[in-house]
């Protein structure tokens, strides 16, 4: 089996606030191999956005190792870093947020570009972003428009396309399609697909959305309140979902077709906890409806039950 | 929209589309006009008139001509000279100090704010109690200051005047840069791969224009007076040389005899501070796509 | 369940043939075009469609608090039980409002007042509608925050101090403060997570039967469709193109093309198909007046007629109604309960 594309290792990454240290990602290791995807799941506040943040190097990490093919990159110094922007690019959630309303479409596209190959002529420049509104999508009569001129498709389309630009290996799609509507979701998600059969990119897609991820990544991570409680391919994570928390992700999505109504089916009750100073042990815990002694008290390690699914639970494994 | 031979569209550039955008509005443009007009006027104003005979000789026997009469448009003052010609040399004077107090505290107040609204932490205390310290002395008397230090003259002036306002362009911008910069459009260029200086000259400060724009007209309003008053302290421009401050607050002791003393340079600075306020107002549209086309 | 018992209950909400625009400097919009829409005591009917397909717009006109000057009603009526909406005075409204109809809104955050504890601002509704005396006042915000699954001795606690799904209970404990009959819920549980949703989801549907409150729901989320409400208006371009029990519009089989794409465009937890089909296109600028079917546009099954003339409601097969030409002729019963264009 080839070395994966990027490995995350015993990656933490603690905010200092005021009432203590706040576990945004605690001691997550993960690994996406050449083409294929991997789908992070998991609630607002649990860290799947700053997981990406900081393997990208947006963010500072506090311990632990991102290998990219091999290097560990959270050791390069800035010149080294901004070679390596070329390989690794990012999607952002918010179309609305992520372009700087004072660019036009093309100057969006370009800017990697100026950035990042110095050497390129305005002519070569100008081509290249024409070949990347084509790849997305987009329309060649909107090379002088502005963001808020177009609608939220387009804007993510003009998102993928800066991600493209300079032709990367590896990219963190954080949450593309949340802010769209189901009929245009499906267009970026198909794009998205068509784009890595095509060049064979590998991606982390971050979602909430379990039946998004389902459709895009061979692998999926579940993350809960900075740790990774449950990691397995695809189909297994969803035929044999093991941790309390997964199944009650998967039990809470309203599935559309009434006869499966989720009268009978079991809600879970709280809300998650806080991610300040969190206590040793499961930290789903004070939600688990199974949760012992046994679950408190001394951190919990991912185990694999079979070959590839891994998790990190006291009572199921 | 215009398309090149080869029936392709043709992409515009950030300057010239700020241009194309900025045209479009009648109002800066004619403000614009007026600013540019003025300026050109005062400057070869030594082609039609003779500094020294006309602006800066007394006429006893002339004082207080009405405007509209005996060839004096805007009539004489109370030592009998053309206000006309006196207006449009204040103009060299005037309009520079106008545009340079605001220009350098723009330029400077928006280096100190970025850097300390970007970088936060050690960078923004030192820089902003330092701003601090200059704010808590008044405006004037920081002024008067610098103006006693170094020496009269319209450098120094400038300088004073600058520097005094330079702590309320740091304060605006800090507030804005720390809003912007964690905007998801700056982290989406950082993942580019681009640098702080990139970031801070392409992304934040034309963000975070639109607010400085409004102080800068007030600013420029505000220089031309105060310049005015350090004359009268003896430290700005001495007489007789026209300014237009200098001549609304001497000709407030005429104001019952002769109104048009006060009216005329009064007239003179509303009217390129209204210029100067159209074309900010232009300039904020312009840079701003979001705004109409 | 669904049509044939709704036919036995009273109407509580019957909008007809309702248009509705925003006028502004630049374009009039066509927001709402000929809407008609029944809403039966006790039931919850889903209002379902993209942004801008006019949901919020017309939940807005049921309220009347449509924007000043921009927003108008130019043609149909809005009757609320014995009230005619579109013809009440202010004052009318007023009590209206939040005593008989409220609404939920999809921001938890954006009405609730940061500087009012929560207890506060539920008493605040109450006293706005007659209750004075500060014992009756505390008891029953107390009762009200126990019924959405708050604890009381929370109620001097500031919003921030919530978080998302908490605050959202909130507002539903605002929203049926004075046990109104008609609830507008705008994308209630959009902005929270899956397992917080389901909470909330489980929530109001408890207190309407508690209550036997009618409620509209506005959503885009199609498993949040099936998952609560007994009757589906689906809304493409502020027209309903499609209505229809939840039996009927979930498992029949002739649907608008829109209905349709709209359904293969949800990544579907079942099945193993890994390419979507999405609806090509865009919806149609709304400041454009058209002539005829504003799907036309992007359906597949699109003719020349569909561009030229509007299509009237037909009753399909399976007993839902649908705008559209395909169905002509094939009416089954003299289907005119609702969702017929005049």
């Amino acid at each position: 089996m080839p070395a994966p594309l990027v490995e995350v290792k015993h990656l933490k990454k603690y905010f200092k606030t005021p009432r203590g240290d706040l576990h945004a990602v605690d001691d997550v290791n993960l690994s996406i191999n050449q083409g294929e995807t991997l789908g992070v799941v998991g609630e607002s506040g649990c860290g799947k956005s700053t997981l990406g943040r900081t393997i990208l190097r947006l963010v500072p990490h506090t311990s632990g190792e991102v290998l990219f093919e091999g290097k560990n990159i959270l050791s390069y110094d800035t010149r080294q870093m901004k070679a390596l922007r070329q390989d690794m690019q990012m999607i952002f959630q918010d179309p609305y947020a992520s372009l700087d309303t004072r660019f036009t479409v093309s100057q969006i596209i370009e800017e990697p570009l100026k950035i990042c190959r110095k050497e390129m002529g305005k002519a070569d420049r100008e081509k290249r972003v024409k070949e990347l509104m084509d790849t997305v999508g987009l329309a060649q009569r909107f090379v002088n428009a502005y963001p808020h001129e177009l609608d939220g498709g387009r804007r993510q389309r003009i998102g993928v396309a800066r991600a493209l630009a300079l032709n990367p290996k590896f990219i963190v799609c954080d949450e593309p399609v949340s802010a769209l509507d189901v009929s245009i979701q499906a267009q970026i998600l198909n794009l998205i697909m068509d784009l890595q059969e095509d060049m064979g990119l590998s991606y982390m897609f971050i979602t909430h959305d379990l039946s998004v991820v389902k459709h895009i990544s061979n692998n999926i991570a579940v993350l809960y309140l900075g740790q990774c409680i449950e990691h397995a391919p695809t189909e297994e994570l969803f035929a044999n979902p093991i941790h309390p928390y997964t199944k009650a992700l998967l039990a809470a999505i309203p599935i559309p077709d009434p006869s499966k109504r989720s009268e009978d089916r079991e809600i879970i009750r709280g809300e998650v906890t806080s991610p300040i100073n969190p206590p040793q042990g499961c930290r789903f815990a004070a939600r688990c409806p199974y949760a012992g002694d046994e679950c408190r008290g001394k951190p919990i390690e991912l185990k694999e039950t079979r070959p590839g699914h891994f998790v990190a639970c006291m009572k199921f494994f | 929209m215009k398309r090149s031979s080869t029936g392709e569209i043709k992409r515009r550039g950030q300057l010239a589309s700020v241009v194309h955008r900025f045209m479009k509005n009648r109002l800066s443009v004619c403000g614009l006009v007026i600013l540019l007009a003025l300026a050109i006027f005062s400057c070869s104003a030594d082609l039609f008139f003779d500094y020294n005979a006309q602006a800066i000789a007394q006429n006893a026997q002339a004082r207080f001509i009405a405007p509209f009469s005996e060839g004096h448009i805007f009539g004489t003052d109370q030592y009998g000279r053309d206000m006309f010609i006196r207006i449009v040399y204040g103009g060299r004077i005037s309009l520079v100090v106008g545009f340079f107090t605001a220009g350098f505290a723009l330029v400077f107040g928006t280096i100190i704010g970025a850097a300390a609204g970007y970088f936060g932490g050690r960078v923004d205390n030192l820089l902003m109690r330092f701003m601090d310290v200059f704010l808590a002395i008044p405006a004037m008397l920081l002024a008067i200051c610098i103006v006693a230090a170094l020496g009269g003259g319209l450098v120094n002036l400038l300088l004073a005047n600058g520097i005094a306002q330079v702590p309320r362009y740091a304060r605006i911008v800090r507030a804005s840069v720390m809003g912007l910069k964690n905007s998801e459009f700056v982290e989406a260029a950082r993942a580019c791969g681009s640098g702080h200086t990139r970031i801070i000259f392409s992304h934040i400060i034309p963000n975070a224009l639109g607010s400085l724009i409004v102080q800068v007209t007030l600013t420029m309003a505000s220089a031309i007076l105060s310049v005015a008053s350090l004359s009268f302290l003896g430290l700005g421009i001495a007489p007789p040389t026209p300014e237009w401050g200098s001549m609304l607050s001497t000709g407030k002791e005429f104001m019952r005899q002769a109104p048009h003393l006060i009216i005329v340079p009064g007239l003179a600075i509303m009217l390129s501070v209204l210029s100067f306020n159209l074309i900010g107002d232009g300039l904020r549209d312009a840079l701003d796509p979001r705004l109409k086309n | 369940m669904g049509v044939d018992m709704n036919q036995n209950a009273e109407k509580l909400l019957d909008i007809k043939d309702l248009s509705i625009t925003y006028i502004t400097d630049d374009a009039t919009i066509y927001a709402v075009n000929g809407l008609n829409m029944e809403l039966y005591r006790g039931e919850t009917l889903g209002l379902v469609g993209e942004t801008g397909a006019g949901k919020t717009t017309t939940a807005l006109a049921i309220m009347r608090l449509l924007p000043d000057r921009i927003g108008k009603i130019t043609s149909g009526s809005i009757r609320f039980d014995d009230v005619d909406v579109t013809a009440a005075s202010e004052a009318e409204m007023r009590t209206l409002r939040g005593e008989r109809i409220s609404m939920i809104f999809q921001d938890p955050m954006t009405c609730l007042n940061p500087v009012l504890t929560i207890g506060d601002q539920i008493a605040e509704v109450l006293e706005s509608h007659g209750i004075t005396s500060k014992e009756e006042l505390s008891k029953r915000v107390d009762n009200i925050l126990t019924l959405v699954g708050l604890p009381p001795e929370r109620k001097n606690e500031y919003p921030h101090q919530f978080s998302g799904g908490m605050k959202q209970r909130v507002d539903i404990a605002i929203a049926l403060a004075c046990e109104p009959q008609l609830l507008l819920a705008d994308e209630p549980t959009t902005a929270l997570d899956v397992t917080i949703q389901a909470q909330v989801l489980a929530l109001m549907k408890e207190l309407r039967q508690k209550f036997n409150t009618s409620m509209l729901l506005i959503t885009h989320d199609l498993g949040v469709v099936a998952e609560v409400c007994d009757r589906v208006a689906i809304m493409y371009a502020g027209e309903i193109i499609e209505y229809g029990t939840v039996w009927e519009i979930f498992s029949g089989t002739e649907h608008h093309p829109y209905t349709k794409g709209l359904f293969g465009s949800i990544p579907s937890m079942s099945e193993g198909q890994r390419r979507l089909r999405p609806i090509d296109g865009l919806m149609p600028d709304p400041a454009v007046q058209l002539q005829g079917c504003p799907f036309a546009s992007r359906c597949p099954q699109c003719s020349d007629r569909c561009t030229a003339e509007k299509p009237a409601s037909h009753r399909a097969a399976g007993g839902n109604i649908i705008k559209c030409h395909l169905f002509e002729g094939e009416d089954a019963g003299g289907g005119n309960d609702a969702g017929t264009a005049g």
